[in-house]
């Protein structure tokens, strides 16, 4: 019990010290989300990064040389092992990722789908905002992306908040017709609704391009290499799945894991099936309204 | 034991889910004014990574010979710098006269140097320095983390030689911003952002 309840406040608890993340650089000199609370890298995190900052430099010099000539392998290597250090750090709608799967019965096979798609939704976004002003307006590339990103990522949270009101009405209702009917069991797999739910927390989290990506594919068209940079997008999203993934699985696995370690029908598993919905959902829409808050601030003032 | 298990990986994943990560690689370089009273203020210089560069490079160098000339410098100032403002330019300044976040620089320029665009500016602080030593506070970090924000290697801070002043830097946390986080395995922690601790004198 003392163990459910905590791994509850956990779920609850956590704090999400980061608002929406614009670009600093771009935009009009208007109020901006930057007055959010403070999210100096952790020094666990801090490794991550300077990984980061090296292997982009090795990605740029293997774009340079691929301009020249150079062997293509070597440079998808590379945007796959960006991609994946991108992931493991900070962001990519792993928290939603994650507490959709708390919230909801899944298979662990739904997990790796539910992780690919929101990776490969991730980098294409980008490829096609990125192409689409590059081919259409040929300039301020960086800046315009700037702003779509911004529009699509308040579209994004408002959608993720909505879903997760959405999930939480569902959570409620089936607590309070399990309380009328039979005690229910863990269901193990989703129905009708959870595909929607589903597509539509991968759609809503996945929508949103990766400035990341997007640095890689302005880079890779400055050096007039439009293929090798889908290609690199492609091997970054890949890079990225293998943490969305890994992340959908510990919670499909975590939750059934713990849900399985108690008496099968019992009060309490019942008792923690339905807390683990409601939190999860609950977690969604917090997630939701603090990246939305930045935006709302803005709206309001 | 399983249990106990179980419940860290859910922790793990939703709390490393919780934080965000930089896109934008960059270091700063600080070199100290001086007036005939003691300080006028900082020139900041950031150099930025291949990557952004290249962004900057696309959206402004207009005749693409990678070289950025006083118009596109105009260019980048109101379209890619003035928004800096809304972040008072990542800068947070403290000494005895108390907190400083600048909302004003200026003689902003930007300039490609080893491949990379740089960006230079000055932010105006000025400081008397008189019989005794004057310390000053200098850290420059992104509270979004959108961009993450080195010191520049091996000199963060430079002093111009002077008939009047002398001084010294150190590097080292700023032990007065407390950031409270939960880390990756759960366990609660505090950070602080590394900043430049510079003392200035007048010379006898």
């Amino acid at each position: 019990m003392i163990g459910a309840l905590f791994a509850l406040l956990l779920l609850l608890g956590t704090p999400v010290v980061s608002a929406a993340q614009e670009n600093p650089f771009f935009g009009s000199p208007a109020p901006s989300p930057a007055a959010s609370p403070v999210s100096v890298p952790t020094p666990r995190l801090r490794f991550l990064i300077d990984a980061q900052r090296s292997i982009r430099e090795l990605l740029a010099e293997a774009v340079e040389h691929c301009a020249s000539g150079g062997g293509v392998p070597a440079l998808l290597a590379l945007a796959f092992a960006y991609g994946l250090l991108h992931a493991l750090g900070p962001g990519h709608r792993k928290m939603a990722l994650a507490a959709y799967f708390v919230a909801r019965p899944a298979r662990p096979l739904r997990g790796v789908t539910a992780g690919a798609a929101v990776a490969l939704l991730h980098a294409g976004a980008a490829v096609m905002i990125i192409y689409g002003l590059y081919y259409l307006f040929k300039r301020t590339v960086t800046a315009a992306f700037s702003s779509v990103s911004s529009i699509l990522e308040l579209a994004s949270y408002a959608a993720i908040t909505l879903l997760g009101l959405i999930l939480l009405f569902l959570a409620v209702r089936g607590s309070l017709r399990e309380r009328k009917t039979a005690s229910k069991e863990n269901s193990g797999e989703a129905g009708g609704s959870e595909k929607q739910t589903l597509t539509a927390i991968i759609l809503s989290s996945g929508v949103v391009p990766c400035p990341g990506t997007a640095l890689v594919l302005i880079f890779c068209l400055s050096q007039n290499l439009p293929w090798i940079g889908a290609l690199a997008a492609l091997a970054m999203s890949a890079g990225m799945a293998v943490v969305t993934i890994g992340v959908s699985l510990a919670a499909i696995l975590g939750k059934q894991g713990l849900l399985s370690a108690l008496p099968r029908g019992s009060r309490l598993s019942g008792a923690l099936h339905r807390g683990l919905e409601i939190g999860g959902a609950v977690l969604i829409v917090i997630f939701g309204l603090f990246m939305l808050s930045p935006y709302l601030v803005r709206l309001l003032s | 034991m399983k249990r106990a298990v179980l419940i860290v990986i859910i922790g793990t994943t939703i709390t490393f889910g919780a934080f965000t990560h930089p896109h934008v690689f960059m270091d700063t370089r600080i070199e100290v004014a001086y007036d005939s009273r003691g300080m006028a203020g900082f020139w900041i210089t950031w150099r930025f990574d291949k990557v952004f560069t290249c962004g900057i490079l696309m959206d402004f160098d207009c005749d693409k010979n990678e070289r950025l000339s006083p118009d596109e410098v105009k260019v980048i100032e109101a379209r890619a710098f003035s928004n800096l403002v809304n972040y008072r330019y990542f800068i947070y300044i403290g000494s005895s006269e108390g907190q400083h976040r600048p909302s004003e620089v200026r003689d902003f320029t930007a300039y490609m140097e080893g491949g990379r665009v740089h960006y230079r500016f000055f932010v105006p602080y000025p400081l008397s320095v008189g019989a005794g030593e004057v310390r000053v506070n200098v850290a420059v970090y992104d509270e979004t983390f959108f961009c993450d924000i080195g010191y520049a290697e091996p000199a963060a801070l430079l002093l111009p030689a002077s008939d009047i002043f002398s001084g010294e830097y150190t590097i080292r946390e700023d032990r007065g911003i407390h950031i409270d986080y939960i880390a990756n395995d759960g366990s609660a922690g505090s950070t602080f952002p590394r900043q430049i601790v510079l003392t200035l004198r007048r010379k006898p």
